[in-house]
């Protein structure tokens, strides 16, 4: 069935910035606004002390931060699958990347509604399944969106796998040499 | 029938039994050793099982029993049919595999029972350490005797990086484990304090980048051609690409001194040489991703492939993570924190042990002469796998960059602003979580076992395989 | 260059020296002055050699792993400092053969943990961690307290390490065996938890 909602899908003709600032910029929105309000509401809890709070403007600078790391993601996300596409599906184009990462993004922005209760152990419970749901819809909808067929599209969705935890672990370690030079929680080093 | 017209592959196939083996003891001590830090009292207080002697039992047994193992058998497999030649001494072949075994179960043993010099990846004390040297140079004089031997003029990429393997391992495993006996399992090391700190991870850091980097890469070079079906992608590219890597992998080794006692150039030499490193290490997956990127069909068809081709993605994500956490900053954050810990995996189990578990699903029908028993289970295997690697490496990113952030904050007073404690409570759940991934990556890997048994026990009824050694093609003769 | 690499991937014994010469590089650089460097032999002022009880107390550490969980390296960052006292300097290793720098911190960090508590603390930690922090996570280790130090091996272990340049006299060897007679090995290692970090 959601094989038959993505061919659908993919007879569709939006362009790549009707895509991104039609659909994909609003609820990449989710996740940031939830996490504004679950950590200045609420704060996180880390273990026997009190919760971490942050004033409005901290809270509000992380989710703008985050915010456009998601955009910075999606958009870098697309132009690799257009580049990576060139070897392994030569009849897609830049819109057909963005409609993998619409449909394959959508469950993990929604989940990102998880933000608002900062718990560690309801994130991991509740964004496990919506993780592994996402990963299926994005193996599925590459070789159709991207014109290619299932094989290859293995090959791919691994390459991309690839570049999302490299990008992501890059993301880590900007952000710790961040940390280190000042920007974000005092640290005494 | 004269056995020299013939490749030899006992032996191969009984180091691959062995690699598997240890494979289960291994990681099943890991598994253990993440159990008892989320519930203790399963040191139960025996003291051979306590954390602390169990830990350098789990590390050992992967790399070297699971590692060594699989390595040595790849390499006995690879290197003759690389070189058109039969094995320089399968007798000496044979004491190689058997020697190895011995050492590592009584190494191993000895651990336990506290015999250990603490240098990580170096515990063994001196008695074994000479064992291992010894069956070392033999495996050396056997592979290198192939290659004299061989038929083929040109030498084949994946033997330069065994041949590296085999050098450099000689070269660290001898430096870095000098030491005076006081007793007949005890002694000290020759080096002292910061000294040794520095030759301890000259040796730590080329053990992973020469043990389980370029002896991976051997057995990479070799299957992935063979599995593909078509030749690696850019010669070119190998040349460079090895050659700056065995000169680059060794100066590394003070990135995991960041902010210690050692003088400062070395630390800034270290990190240098880290971002350097990534160009060819990255290079290599690059022309791995180009061999494969013609070799569509055989993804379903080959189970391993899968397994192969997953490796890489992993050996890049390690190789582009080390470098990154070689960086001054970075490390400040990250040292002493289970990142580095999740780093390790990220490349042992993503890198390392898939590469393995790819390779001996396309060598066991070859050497069985019989089907896979179930392609199913291999894909299965597969899936659990790579779940319980992301598990593993995701959970340890939490819980590292959570303690590396509670040790340093400051509140607003700039008085610490968290206790010890505070930060250990705050990865439980992420233990418990790596937990998970190491026992869905424990239970894959006896879904494998499973597979190999059935699988050899169905190859037991039919004849032998022998593989008779093909003519050279004409200009390439040595 | 292609060529001189198609000579040499022809020859194994090029091949062999190519790499051990190559790979060998960086450990000159890095090594080698080093262990000419006499800064790093200098040890800091008022350090004494470990005493026969307190290096039969680190080896029990080494033999049961401490290492694992447990670094001695203070680094030269704010938060540390605060947390555990003055960064670490080479000066302060220079009897440590094999060093215990570790490289995890799943407990805190000992560099100078010695002083910081009382023998009976030590002792009810380490015969159960629980019973004076009740969240940790570190083994039992009650053994110690039951067992006598083995104290065959403490001549020949000061001796080795006297011939290694450690300032002991013959007075200290030949009394080491009898300063350990009825002494268990938490007392041992009690000692040499006492003596980090002080100097």
């Amino acid at each position: 069935m959601t094989q038959n909602i993505i061919q659908r899908l993919a007879k569709s003709n939006y362009s790549s910035p009707q895509l991104f600032f039609g659909y994909i910029f609003w609820i990449g929105l989710i996740p940031p606004v939830s996490a504004f309000f679950g950590t200045y509401l609420y704060g996180w809890p880390l273990g026997v002390v009190e919760p971490v709070r942050l004033s409005l403007a901290q809270a509000a600078a992380v989710s703008i931060f985050y915010e456009l790391a998601l955009m910075a993601g999606f958009i870098s996300t697309a132009i690799v699958i257009k580049w990576m596409a060139s070897v392994y599906a030569p009849k897609a184009t830049l819109k057909d990347a963005f409609m993998v990462i619409a449909v394959a993004g959508t469950p993990i922005m929604i989940g990102g509604v998880a933000h608002i209760y900062p718990s560690i152990l309801f994130h991991v419970l509740a964004l496990s399944p919506i993780f592994a749901w996402s990963g299926y819809l994005f193996f599925i909808s590459i070789p159709i969106f991207l014109k290619t067929n299932q094989d290859r599209g293995i090959f791919m969705g691994c390459a991309v796998l690839g570049y999302l935890v490299t990008a992501f672990l890059s993301l880590l370690g900007l952000s710790a040499i961040a940390w280190v030079n000042g920007i974000g929680p005092n640290l005494g080093v | 029938m004269d056995k020299k017209l013939y490749y030899t592959d006992s032996a191969t196939v009984f180091l691959l039994i062995c690699s598997m083996i240890w494979a289960i003891i291994g990681m099943f001590a890991g598994v253990y050793l993440a159990a008892e830090l989320v519930m203790p009292w399963l040191n139960f207080d025996i003291a051979e099982i306590t954390f602390g002697r169990l830990r350098p039992f789990h590390t050992n047994a992967v790399i070297f029993g699971f590692g060594g193992s699989a390595l040595i058998a790849t390499a006995y497999y690879s290197v003759q049919r690389t070189c058109h030649a039969r094995l320089f001494s399968p007798n000496l072949a044979w004491f190689v595999a058997v020697a190895w075994q011995i050492s590592m179960a009584v190494g191993l043993a000895s651990l336990l029972l506290g015999y250990t010099s603490s240098k990580e990846y170096a515990e063994f004390e001196w008695p074994v350490d000479i064992a291992v040297a010894l069956v070392w140079v033999s495996f050396g004089i056997v592979f290198f005797g192939t290659l004299a031997t061989r038929k083929i003029r040109p030498i084949y990429v994946s033997n330069w990086f065994y041949g590296a393997l085999i050098i450099v391992v000689a070269m660290l495993h001898i430096v870095n484990n000098l030491a005076l006996p006081y007793s007949w399992m005890q002694s000290y090391s020759v080096y002292e304090g910061t000294q040794d700190a520095i030759v301890q991870w000259w040796y730590g850091h080329n053990a992973v980048g020469f043990f389980l980097t370029a002896g991976f890469l051997g057995m990479f070079y070799y299957t992935l051609p063979k599995q593909a079906g078509r030749p690696i992608w850019s010669y070119r590219l190998s040349v460079v690409a090895f050659w700056a890597f065995v000169y680059t992998y060794i100066w590394v080794g003070p990135h995991h001194l960041h902010y210690t006692a050692i003088p400062d150039w070395l630390m800034t030499t270290a990190m240098v040489m880290s971002l350097i490193l990534l160009a060819p290490s990255w290079a290599t997956m690059v022309n791995a991703v180009m061999t494969m990127s013609g070799a569509w069909g055989k993804l379903r068809s080959d189970p391993g492939m899968k397994f192969v081709i997953v490796s890489m993605v992993f050996y890049a994500l390690s190789t582009f993570e080390g470098p990154m956490l070689a960086i001054k900053s970075v490390n400040v954050i990250s040292h002493f924190t289970d990142w580095t810990v999740g780093h390790v995996h990220s490349g042992a189990l993503g890198w390392n042990a898939f590469v393995t578990f790819g390779t001996i699903y396309f060598l066991t029908p070859k050497l069985t002469g019989v089907e896979l028993f179930s392609k199913r289970l291999a894909n299965i295997h597969f899936w659990i796998a790579l779940i319980g690697v992301l598990l593993y490496i995701i959970a340890l990113w939490g819980a590292g960059i959570s303690q590396g952030l509670m040790w340093l904050s400051l509140d607003d007073f700039g008085q610490l602003k968290y206790s010890f404690i505070d930060a250990m409570l705050v990865t439980i759940p992420y233990h418990w979580i790596r937990l998970l991934g190491g026992l869905l990556f424990l239970f894959g890997t006896l879904l494998m076992i499973y597979n190999l048994f059935k699988t050899f026990m169905a190859g037991r009824l039919t004849k032998p395989v022998l593989v008779k050694i093909p003519p050279v093609h004409k200009g390439y003769e040595i | 260059m292609l060529k001189l690499h198609k000579t040499i991937e022809s020859n194994s014994a090029l091949l062999i020296f190519g790499i051990l010469i190559v790979a060998s590089i960086g450990g000159f650089v890095q090594i080698l002055p080093n262990l000419f460097d006499e800064s790093l032999r200098k040890g800091v002022e008022n350090l004494k050699p470990y005493t026969a009880l307190e290096l039969t107390g680190r080896d029990i550490y080494i033999r049961e792993g401490c290492v694992g969980c447990h670094s001695q390296q203070i680094r030269p960052l704010v938060a540390e400092v605060m947390r555990y006292g003055k960064k670490s300097v080479s000066g302060e290793f220079i009897y440590d053969r094999p060093f215990l720098w570790g490289s995890k911190r799943t407990g805190p960090d000992l560099a100078r943990i010695g002083g910081k508590y009382s023998d009976k603390w030590h002792k009810l930690h380490l015969i159960k961690p629980q019973s004076v922090v009740p969240e940790s996570i570190m083994p039992a280790y009650p053994w110690l307290a039951k067992t006598q130090i083995n104290a065959n091996s403490i001549q020949a272990k000061l001796q080795l390490l006297q011939k290694m340049g450690h300032p002991y006299s013959d007075l200290q060897i030949q009394n080491a065996k009898q300063n350990l007679t009825s002494k268990t090995e938490m007392q041992a290692i009690i000692a040499y938890l006492q003596v980090l970090g002080t100097y």
